[in-house]
C-alpha cells in the first residue's frame, strides 16, 4: 500500500477517535447544548483538552517507543527505559512530599520533568561506551535506583501525600494545562517527527546494528545517543504531563511495524497516529465505563494492551 | 508435699489471672498511634496514662512532650517493647503482624476503625473500660449525642436548603471524599450534601462529573495546594465565583476525636458567613 | 583513491596483549588484495579499523591522504564500502530491494524517493548480484548466502572506489563463490578491493596480492602463489599443507 494512503487511513481513524472523545464522556450532553450563551460548554471544553492531551501523549509515546525499539534492536524496549519513569516519579514525589506543590499547579510537572531529564542525563553520563546494550543496562540500573529512592520517600510520607503520589504515577490525561503543557509538548512532538522523518534512513540502518550503520554513512554512536535522548525527552515530557502510561509505547509500534513493514520513513507517522488513536480510545473507554470514578488511563492501556501484545506474540510464533 | 505443690500451683494461677485481670481493667502505660485516640484519651482526663504517641499526634499541645513510638498506625516495635506499655491503641491500618508481635510480648493491642460517629461512640465506651474511667466516658457519650442532635435540630429549624458540596482531599489528580467517609458525615451535620454518592472511600473522580453536578461549595482539605493555578478547575462555577471554603483547622474536622464538633461548628459558621455575603452581594443562589 | 594503514596497533578493551601490533597495508584500484589469517587473528578487527568504526591505539588509517575518521560519514562511504561478515538481524524485516536501496547515500531525506539515476543504479546492482528475482522477498526468508549477496549489493550500489569484504564467500556455495570471484575480477580495474578471508583457495583464485596476518603482524606478503606455500603456512596455521598444480592453477590443501 502507498504510504500516503496508509497515512490517510490512520488520519481518518484519529479524527474519528477525536470526535468520539468530544461526543462521549461521563455525562450525556445533547448536541444543542455544546454551545451555551455563545460560549463553549465548559464540559465540552474539558473534553476537547482531554482528548487533545490523550492524542499528543499517545503519539509521543508511540514515536518514542518506535525509536527505542529500532535503536536498541529490542522488541521489548519502551520509552521509559533510560531512567525516565523512575526519575519523573522521584521528581514528582519529591515536589509533593517536600511541599513544593504549594508553589502552584505547574510545580509538580516541572519537578517530574526535571527528575526524568536528570535521570536520563545520568544514564548517558554514567555509561562510558554508549552502545545500545550498555545504555539499556545503565538505564535499568538508574531507573531501579530512582524507584527505590521513591519508595523510601513514600515510606516516610503521610498517607494523604502518598495517595497523591501514587495517583500521579498511575497516569491521567485529566489535569492537563492546554497552554503551559499541551502546546509545548505538541510543538516538541511535531519537531521530533520532522527531524525523524529526515533521519528515518539512519534509523533503518541502525536496526542492522551500529557497525552496519557506520558502514553506510551514519555516525552510529552519535546518532544512537541523539535518537535515544530525543525519544527519552518525548517520554519525559509526557510523563510530566500525564504520569506513567504503560503499553502505549510498547504495543503500538509493534502493531504498526507488523502491519506495514520496517521502513521508518513509512511507519513513523502511522505509528504516531495509531498511538494517538490508542490513547484516545483508552481514555474514552475509561470515561464511559466509570463515569464518576476516574480510572487511571495507564491502567486501561495496560488492560487493553496486555492481551493484544500476547496475541501478537503468539501470532508471530505461529507464523515462523 | 504433693498437696503443697498443688497449692502453690493454684496460687500461681490465681495470681496470673489476677494480674491479667488487672491489666485489662487498670493498665499501666498506654501508647496511642492515632491522633484522634490521643485526643480522646486526653479528653477523658487520662493524659497521665499516655507514655508515647505517634508522630502525627499533635493535640493537645502538651502531648508533644511525649516520646514518639512510630508514625500514624505504624508502630516502631523495638521502641514500644522497650517502653513495656500495657496497651497499644490505634486504628485497623496497623500491620497485623506487628500487632501479633506486641501481643506476644504481653502487650494488649486494640485496633478498631474510626471513620464516623458510630465508631467514635464505640471507642469512647471501650476507652472507658480500658482506662477505667466509665463515668467520663458516659459523659462524653452524652455530649456526643447532644451535639449531634443539636446540629440536626438547628438545621431543621433554620429551614435552609442543603448546600451541595465537593470535598477536595487532593487537587491533581482530584481525590475526593465519597459516601460513608468522615468528611461526608461531618459535612452532613454542617448542612452539606456530598455530590459524590455512588463512590465510597476516597476516590479519584472525573472533572466532567464535577462540572455536571455543579456543586454550590467546595470544601478544600488539600491544605497547602492552590486551586487558582490549575486551569482544569476554572470551568467549575464554585471556583470561578469564589465559593471555596478552607476549614479553619482541618485536623479537627478530619480527626474523629472529641474536637470534631467544634470543627463542625466552625465549618457551619464559616459557611453561613460565606453565603450571607453572597446573598447580600446577590451573585449566588445557594 | 587510496586507503593506507600505517603501523596500526589495537588492543581490545580489557585485553593485555595488543591484538594487532604494527600492521601496515595499502588498498588501491587495480588490485585485489587478500588478507589471510587464522580465526581470531584480528582480521575483522582490522576491517573495523580500516573503516574507521574502531580507532587504533596508535598508527593511522588515511583515505585519500586524510585520516579516515575526519571524513564526513556520507563522503567516506561513497569512497569506501565495507561488507561485514555478520550483520545483526533487524527487528522487522525489509525487502531485498529496500535493503539494497538503503546503501544509496543522498537518497531524498524526506520522501525516500530515488532519482532516476539512483533507481537505474539499484536495478543494475541487483542484476549484477543475481538478486532481481529475489528483490521483493523479505531478507528474513533468505538463506545465509543470499543475505550475504544482499549486503554486498548494498555496499556496491553506490559505486565505491574501495571495497572491503570480510569473508564474502563464507556462506556461499561453489557456484556462487565462482560468481563472486568473477564479479570481483570484473570490478578490480576501477575498484580497490581487500578480501579478508581464511579461505586460502579464494585468495589464490582471485587476489593479485596476499598478506598473512599472524600474531598481530603481517608476516608475509606478495604474490599469492609465491607466499602461500606450505613453508609460510605451517607456522601460521600450525598444520602441514600440500600444494598441487591443477593445470596451471595452484591448489593448496591441508594434509
Amino acid at each position: 500500500m502507498k504510504t500516503a494512503r496508509i497515512i490517510l487511513i490512520y488520519l481518518a481513524a484519529a479524527l474519528a477517535a477525536a470526535v468520539c472523545g468530544v461526543l462521549f464522556g461521563a455525562t450525556r450532553i445533547p448536541l444543542s447544548e455544546f454551545v451555551q450563551d455563545g460560549a463553549l460548554n465548559p464540559i465540552v471544553e474539558l473534553r476537547i483538552v482531554r482528548t487533545a492531551a490523550a492524542a499528543v501523549v499517545g503519539a509521543s509515546l508511540a514515536v518514542s517507543g518506535l525509536i527505542f525499539q529500532a535503536v536498541l534492536r529490542n522488541s521489548l524496549a519502551e520509552p521509559y527505559l533510560l531512567g525516565v519513569s523512575g526519575g519523573a516519579g522521584l521528581g514528582a514525589a519529591g515536589a509533593i512530599l517536600l511541599g513544593f506543590s504549594a508553589w502552584g499547579f505547574m510545580s509538580v510537572p516541572l519537578f517530574a520533568l526535571l527528575g526524568a531529564v536528570t535521570a536520563n542525563l545520568l544514564v548517558f553520563a554514567a555509561v562510558r561506551r554508549r552502545t545500545a546494550e550498555e545504555l539499556l543496562l545503565g538505564g535499568v540500573m538508574i531507573g531501579t535506583l530512582a524507584s527505590s529512592l521513591l519508595m523510601v520517600l513514600i515510606t516516610f510520607s503521610h498517607s494523604r501525600d502518598m495517595a497523591g503520589v501514587v495517583w500521579w504515577m498511575l497516569g491521567s490525561v485529566q489535569n492537563v494545562d492546554p497552554a503551559r503543557q499541551l502546546a509545548p509538548t505538541a510543538v516538541l512532538l511535531c519537531a521530533a517527527t520532522v527531524f525523524l522523518l529526515f533521519r528515518a534512513g539512519d534509523v533503518d540502518l541502525l536496526t542492522f546494528g551500529p557497525e552496519y550503520a557506520w558502514n553506510h554513512g551514519v555516525n552510529a554512536r552519535l546518532m544512537t545517543v541523539i535518537l535515544l535522548a530525543l525519544a527519552s525527552l518525548l517520554a519525559a515530557v509526557t510523563v510530566s504531563m500525564a504520569g506513567i502510561i504503560g503499553f502505549c509505547g510498547l504495543v503500538v509500534p509493534h502493531i504498526v511495524r507488523r502491519l506495514h513493514g520496517g521502513s521508518h520513513r513509512k511507519i513513523l507517522i502511522p505509528a504516531a497516529l495509531a498511538g494517538a488513536v490508542y490513547l484516545m480510545l483508552a481514555d474514552i473507554l475509561g470515561r464511559v465505563v466509570s463515569p464518576v470514578r476516574e480510572l487511571p488511563v495507564g491502567m486501561v492501556t495496560a488492560a487493553v494492551g496486555c492481551p493484544v501484545f500476547l496475541w501478537l506474540l503468539n501470532r508471530s510464533r505461529a507464523g515462523s | 508435699m504433693r498437696r503443697l505443690f498443688n497449692l502453690v500451683l493454684l496460687l500461681a494461677l490465681l495470681c496470673l489471672t489476677a494480674c491479667s485481670d488487672e491489666h485489662k481493667s487498670a493498665p499501666g502505660g498506654v501508647v496511642s498511634l492515632s491522633p484522634a485516640l490521643t485526643e480522646l484519651i486526653c479528653h477523658l482526663g487520662q493524659e497521665k496514662r499516655l507514655v508515647a504517641r505517634s508522630t502525627a499526634c499533635d493535640w493537645p499541645e502538651s502531648v508533644k512532650k511525649l516520646p514518639t513510638a512510630g508514625d500514624f498506625a505504624e508502630p516502631e516495635l523495638e521502641r514500644i517493647l522497650a517502653m513495656k506499655p500495657a496497651l497499644v491503641v490505634s486504628n485497623e491500618f496497623v500491620n497485623p503482624k506487628d500487632a501479633d508481635a506486641l501481643r506476644q510480648a504481653g502487650i494488649a493491642v486494640e485496633l478498631h476503625p474510626c471513620d464516623g460517629f458510630n465508631d467514635y461512640r464505640e471507642w469512647v465506651i471501650l476507652m472507658g473500660k480500658l482506662l477505667d474511667c466509665p463515668h467520663e466516658a458516659e459523659n462524653e457519650l452524652k455530649r456526643t449525642d447532644g451535639r449531634i442532635a443539636g446540629f440536626e435540630a438547628e438545621f431543621n429549624s433554620s429551614q435552609k436548603k442543603t448546600l451541595r458540596a465537593l470535598y477536595v482531599i487532593w487537587d491533581s489528580p482530584l481525590l475526593t471524599a465519597g459516601a460513608d467517609s468522615l468528611p461526608d458525615a461531618v459535612g452532613r451535620l454542617a448542612g452539606l450534601e456530598n455530590i459524590v454518592k455512588s463512590e465510597k472511600g476516597y476516590p479519584s473522580i472525573s472533572l466532567e462529573f464535577v462540572l455536571k453536578e455543579d456543586p454550590d461549595v467546595i470544601v478544600w482539605f488539600a491544605h497547602d495546594k492552590d486551586w487558582k493555578s490549575n486551569p482544569s478547575w476554572s470551568g467549575i462555577r464554585a471556583i470561578r465565583e469564589g465559593r471555596v471554603l478552607i476549614p479553619r483547622d482541618d485536623s479537627a474536622l478530619l480527626r474523629p476525636g472529641p474536637r470534631i464538633f467544634d470543627g463542625i461548628a466552625d465549618l457551619k459558621s464559616d459557611l453561613e458567613t460565606m453565603f450571607a455575603d453572597k446573598e447580600t452581594s446577590g451573585d449566588a443562589q445557594p | 583513491m587510496k586507503l593506507t594503514a600505517e603501523q596500526l596497533v589495537y588492543t581490545h578493551p580489557g585485553a593485555r596483549e595488543p591484538l594487532l601490533n604494527g600492521v601496515s597495508l595499502e588498498i588501491a584500484p587495480g588490485r585485489i588484495a587478500a588478507l589471510l589469517g587464522r580465526n581470531g587473528s584480528g582480521k575483522s578487527t582490522l576491517v573495523r579499523l580500516l573503516s574507521g568504526y574502531l580507532s587504533p591505539d596508535s598508527g593511522s588509517v588515511t583515505l585519500d591522504g586524510r585520516p579516515v575518521s575526519e571524513w564526513s560519514p556520507v563522503e567516506r562511504v561513497r569512497r569506501l564500502a565495507v561488507v561485514q561478515q555478520h550483520v545483526a538481524v533487524p527487528l522487522t524485516d525489509y525487502t531485498v530491494r529496500e535493503t539494497v536501496a538503503m546503501g544509496l547515500t543522498g537518497v531524498s531525506r524526506l520522501s525516500g524517493a530515488l532519482s532516476p539515476e539512483q533507481s537505474d543504479c539499484l536495478e543494475r546492482t541487483l542484476e549484477m548480484l543475481d538478486l532481481t528475482e529475489l528483490s521483493g522477498r523479505l531478507c528474513g526468508t533468505l538463506s545465509g548466502g543470499e543475505r550475504q549477496r544482499v549486503f554486498t549489493a548494498a555496499a556496491l550500489v553506490r559505486s565505491p572506489g574501495l571495497l572491503l569484504l570480510d569473508e564474502p564467500t563464507s556462506a556461499a556455495d561453489p557456484a556462487v563463490t565462482r560468481k563472486i570471484v568473477s564479479l570481483l575480477r570484473r570490478l578490480a580495474p576501477e575498484v580497490g578491493i581487500l578480501v579478508v578471508t581464511h579461505d586460502l583457495q579464494l585468495a589464490l583464485d582471485c587476489a593479485g596480492y596476499a598478506m598473512l596476518l599472524h600474531e598481530g603482524r603481517i608476516t608475509a606478503e606478495g604474490n599469492p602463489s609465491d607466499i602461500l606455500t606450505p613453508e609460510t603456512l605451517l607456522p601460521v596455521y600450525g598444520c602441514p599443507f600440500r600444494r598441487f598444480d591443477c593445470g596451471g592453477r595452484p591448489v593448496i590443501l591441508p594434509e
